[in-house]
């Protein structure tokens, strides 16, 4: 009799039967049962479970299989103590001394990188705590060490030790798969749901645009327009010269949405048919007029330029490039200028972009500016950008590729509950003048009206060698009355801090061509 | 001076959760001001929402601690992020004594001086002892009804079948165990009753639901015709009374033998059960071999006893609970304390500590686990497991699997842990550096 062969009995009940198979020897174990009791049966089951129950708990759970190599020693440093007591907060996603899990997580990148840099390893106490979370495997792979690299191959499920380097090799993979399937695996093309094929397409056009395009060649008929659209999206956002076929025949598309994705794709292309169709119906419809504006300007011979706009008709042409009659005619003309590139438009019409934007016009007065930003986004045209803000236009949507100069332009010129939305766009690490400029503008007299996200973005966009100066500074300030500013006050200086001490440790380690090894402004 | 205290010493002192990651927030010299430390004090003033700042002192030797802030909390997150400040080496000895703190530290001088010994139980009357005596036999007249009551349902069960187990029939029985005055029984019910109600559903057929609640039934059904034997040898009935609930004055504990010996702290777990929190400490004796459980109970919210730190070891005697295997213990005398604990470790297998589990449960079945060191090389393929150098292998369970891993990188090491049925629930290990506790 086993415990299996009993507990089947249980599951159905000794009510009906009238006896039990025998215990064997077992029952010489076990206390005589009382044949007269209506529960006799119940009752002997019992006492050969409880017997069996602990013969079967006297063997714990095996663990078949063959041996595992060890792991390689380690020749990596562990960072300062310091460091480690910082990292393992923040590992752990414990509040420690962060209270945002934003800023916890950026800080945590931030510390890695360091980490990494100095060509240092994670201790082996924290391994366990940043390999169970999946979420940071490619950033913790360069400090995984060969401990850690012997841990995440057997995580993998792979028992063959291998060394940090080679598993290294496969970072990419590895964020490839976190993040769906890897570019190889067609089958996913083939059978994948409509977010997994888009994801799949769009890995393998950043890799190899042309060959992305034959596959969406491939399945463009049988596809539903909310794809279709997608997928001309994903070509539009990395449009090559010989998409232009493909595109331009987008144009005709019974779907709206691939038709605009269409064009915006062939605007990308400043050799492609359709920039040239634009571009002769911007010299149509802006023209750049010298005029003789009399008085005081006759006395100084001084002619004034006037801006005329002329918006373009729709006809067939037009509506197949997307200047369709449903628009108003503002949005059409925004439409035609994002399509010219920012460098066409003094020989188009004899004024630079910046100038378009500045120029004399009569009523009605036509807004260019947002046609001319999405042109220069698009061509990510630095040079126009830098004039478009000197020109006082503050489009949020140019602050990644403006210079230092420009940047410093804006910010100053932004009304302060606008500030945030500014450096959200600016890459990190900001430069130390822009850090300077906002910091200054948080603890000015304005301060108050700054965003809280703004704050956030200070304590992260500061660069690190001007960290500990920056908290410092704010920890001076004292303690506001406003809670609320008391809150954004300490913790923005507790961020400030904890990279400061990060790169404080971390730093000698740095090697000499590391920008961040640079001495403190 | 004192060695100064590791931060994991300060997360065994916060009362939860909340109160460590509010500490650890607080583990930053931004908000603090006028910090200084002079064993056995260290102080400092901490910027709270308020205005004034709170004033902290912290006693590290024994440790206790007083904060002017209004948290009731104990210690509170000022209390924490101090302690943390100090134990990260962000504290270093010097600075001016603040006020409070030596106000504080006066006062506990003076207080030591005046303070009766609390431990001293007072001198019972007759008429105290014949009423207890009453209630005690009160009690054993309603275990004995509240278990033949169990007994009779369960033998119930099992001929109408467990297939045919009521949805909530298991809380109902825990609460007649509560007014039974059977607290162990209902424990254990409630346990049984904490399996979902989709795997009982699943279980209709067979399955491990089917099996584990045989098993338990069993088990109860073990206890209860032990209760009724007269005749059992001491020692396994006080095992038996301890499973049904009965508790032992801690005079009793205290009076027995002590076992002296350098004891470490090979694993430390925290649970919460409704109003009660529950700590429990692992101790290994670095000479006799032994090994003890150390309980500590506080109402939740409160702060747990944090005096066992893990990792550390104390030179002092336990007495232990009566019943076998002797595994429950109180600290009794202590001598010292060690920081950082460090020993040797028999070479023993998983054969061994298998061995020593089923001595266990012959000594006591109703035995949920069993403390044991097993030497093998920990690995994570193909099955999470431990192998020792005679291939004899250990399923390991729990989430300290990753962190043993990492930390012993597959090399042979000495594992504490406790063994149940499921496998080997890793706690500590010893490295080259000490013992880590998991």
């Amino acid at each position: 009799m086993t415990f299996e062969s009993l507990a089947s009995i249980a599951a159905v009940g000794t009510g009906q039967r009238s006896t039990l198979p025998s215990l064997g020897q077992l029952s010489t174990y076990l206390p005589a049962a009382d044949e007269s009791a209506p529960e006799a049966l119940a009752y002997e089951l019992l006492d050969a479970a409880a017997a069996l129950a602990v013969v079967r708990r006297g063997t714990p759970a095996p663990a078949p299989g063959d041996p595992t190599p060890p792991a390689p020693a380690d020749t990596l440093p562990e960072p300062p103590v310091h460091v480690v007591s910082l990292l393992g907060p923040l590992l752990a996603d414990d509040a420690g001394a962060i209270r945002h899990a934003a800023d916890r997580a950026f800080v945590l990148q931030e510390a890695l990188g360091l980490v990494a840099a100095a060509r240092m390893r994670l201790p082996y106490r924290l391994l366990g705590t940043a390999l169970a979370r999946t979420d940071l495997r490619s950033s913790v792979r360069p400090v995984l060490g060969e401990r850690g690299a012997w841990l995440l191959a057997q995580l993998d499920g792979n028992a063959t030790s291998r060394p940090a380097a080679q598993a290294g090799l496969r970072a990419g993979q590895m964020t490839e798969v976190a993040a769906g399937v890897p570019d190889d695996e067609t089958d996913v093309w083939d059978t994948g749901t409509s977010e997994e094929r888009l994801a799949w397409f769009r890995r393998l056009r950043r890799r190899d645009p042309e060959r992305a395009r034959d596959e969406a060649l491939g399945v463009w008929k049988e596809s539903p327009a909310a794809f279709r659209a997608e997928l001309m999206a994903a070509v539009a956002d990395t449009a090559v010269a010989s998409d232009e076929p493909f595109c331009e025949a987008g144009l005709d598309d019974r779907a709206e949405g691939v038709r605009v994705a269409a064009a915006a794709a062939l605007s990308r292309l400043p050799g492609s048919a359709f920039v040239a169709r634009m571009a002769a119906r911007a010299r149509a419809s802006i023209r750049v007029d010298e005029v003789d504006p009399g008085g005081i300007h006759r006395l100084l011979r001084r002619s004034v330029r006037t801006l005329r706009v002329t918006p373009c008709d729709s006809d067939d042409a037009a509506v197949r490039d997307g200047l369709t009659a449903r628009l108003s005619s503002g949005e059409r003309l925004t439409r035609l200028v994002a399509a010219v590139p920012p460098g066409a438009w003094p020989e188009l019409c004899g004024a630079t972009a910046a100038e378009l934007v500045s120029l004399q016009q009569d009523e009605p007065r036509w807004d260019l500016a947002p046609g001319l930003v999405t042109a220069v986004v698009r061509h990510r045209d630095a040079d126009a950008a830098n004039a478009l803000v000197t020109a006082g236009i503050g489009d949020v949507r140019l602050v990644p590729l403006l210079s230092t100069e420009a940047l410093l332009t804006l910010v100053a010129k932004v009304p302060p509950t606008l500030l945030g939305a500014v450096l959200e766009h600016v890459p990190l690490p900001w430069p130390a003048e822009l850090a300077t400029a906002v910091g200054q503008q948080l603890i000015g007299r304005d301060g108050h009206e700054v965003r809280p996200e703004a704050w956030a973005l200070f304590a992260r966009g500061v660069p690190l060698p001007v960290a500990g100066g920056w908290a410092n500074r704010l920890r001076g300030l004292g303690q506001p009355d406003a809670r609320t500013a008391r809150g954004l006050l300490r913790d923005t200086t507790s961020v400030l801090t904890v990279r400061a001490v990060l790169y404080d440790e971390l730093r000698g380690f740095l090697p000499p061509q590391d920008p961040r090894r640079g001495g403190r402004p | 001076m004192a060695e100064r205290w590791r931060p994991e010493r300060v997360t065994a002192l916060a009362p939860d959760s909340a109160s460590d990651v509010a500490g650890r927030r607080l583990a930053i010299p931004t908000p603090w001001s006028d910090v200084g430390y002079a064993y056995p004090l260290l102080w400092g003033a901490c910027q709270g929402s308020g205005s004034t700042p709170y004033s902290v002192a912290v006693d590290v030797s024994e440790p206790s601690y007083r904060c002017s802030c209004p948290s009731r909390k104990f210690p509170c997150k000022h209390v924490l992020g101090l302690l943390y400040l100090w134990a990260e080496g962000r504290i270093d000895e010097g600075g001016t004594l603040s006020r409070f703190a030596a106000q504080w530290s006066a006062t506990r001088a003076a207080g030591d001086r005046t303070d009766t010994s609390p431990d001293q139980p007072a001198e019972k009357t007759e008429a105290q002892l014949a009423a207890a005596a009453s209630r005690a036999a009160q009690r054993e007249e309603r275990v004995t009804a509240g278990l033949e009551e169990l007994d009779r349902w369960l033998a119930d069960q099992v001929t109408a079948g467990l297939g045919n187990t009521r949805p909530g029939a298991f809380s109902d029985l825990a609460a007649r165990m509560v007014d039974a005055q059977a607290p162990g029984v209902s424990g254990r019910l409630r346990d049984l009753a904490r399996r979902p109600m989709a795997a009982r559903t699943a279980a209709r057929a067979g399955g491990a639901w089917l099996d584990d609640t045989l098993a338990e039934y069993g088990l109860l059904h073990l206890l209860c015709r032990a209760w009724t034997r007269t005749d059992l040898p001491d020692v396994l009935r006080a095992t038996v009374r301890s499973h049904i609930g009965f508790t032992v004055p801690k005079e009793t504990v205290l009076a027995t033998p002590p076992v002296a010996d350098t004891w470490a702290v090979v694993g430390m777990r925290d649970s919460d059960e409704e109003q009660v929190s529950t700590r429990r400490v692992w101790l290994y004796g670095t000479t006799t071999g032994r090994y003890a459980l150390v309980l500590f109970f506080a109402q939740r919210g409160m702060p747990l006893d944090a005096s066992l730190v893990p990792g550390s070891g104390i030179e002092a005697d336990l007495h232990f609970y009566p019943g076998g295997p002797p595994l429950r213990a109180l600290v009794g005398d202590t001598r010292d304390v060690i920081q950082r604990v460090r020993f040797t470790t028999p070479n023993r297998g998983v054969g061994g500590a298998t061995a020593a589990w089923r001595r266990a449960l012959a000594e006591d079945p109703w035995l949920g686990s069993y403390p044991c060191l097993v030497h093998g090389r920990a690995r994570l393929t193909p099955t999470p497991g431990l192998v020792d150098d005679h291939g004899g292998s250990v399923r390991l369970v729990g989430g300290s699997m990753l962190s043993l891993l990492a930390l012993t990188g597959g090399h042979p090491t000495t594992v504490f842990g406790e063994l149940d049925p499921r496998g080997l629930l890793p706690t500590a290990v010893l490295t080259d550096d000490g013992l880590v506790v998991l």
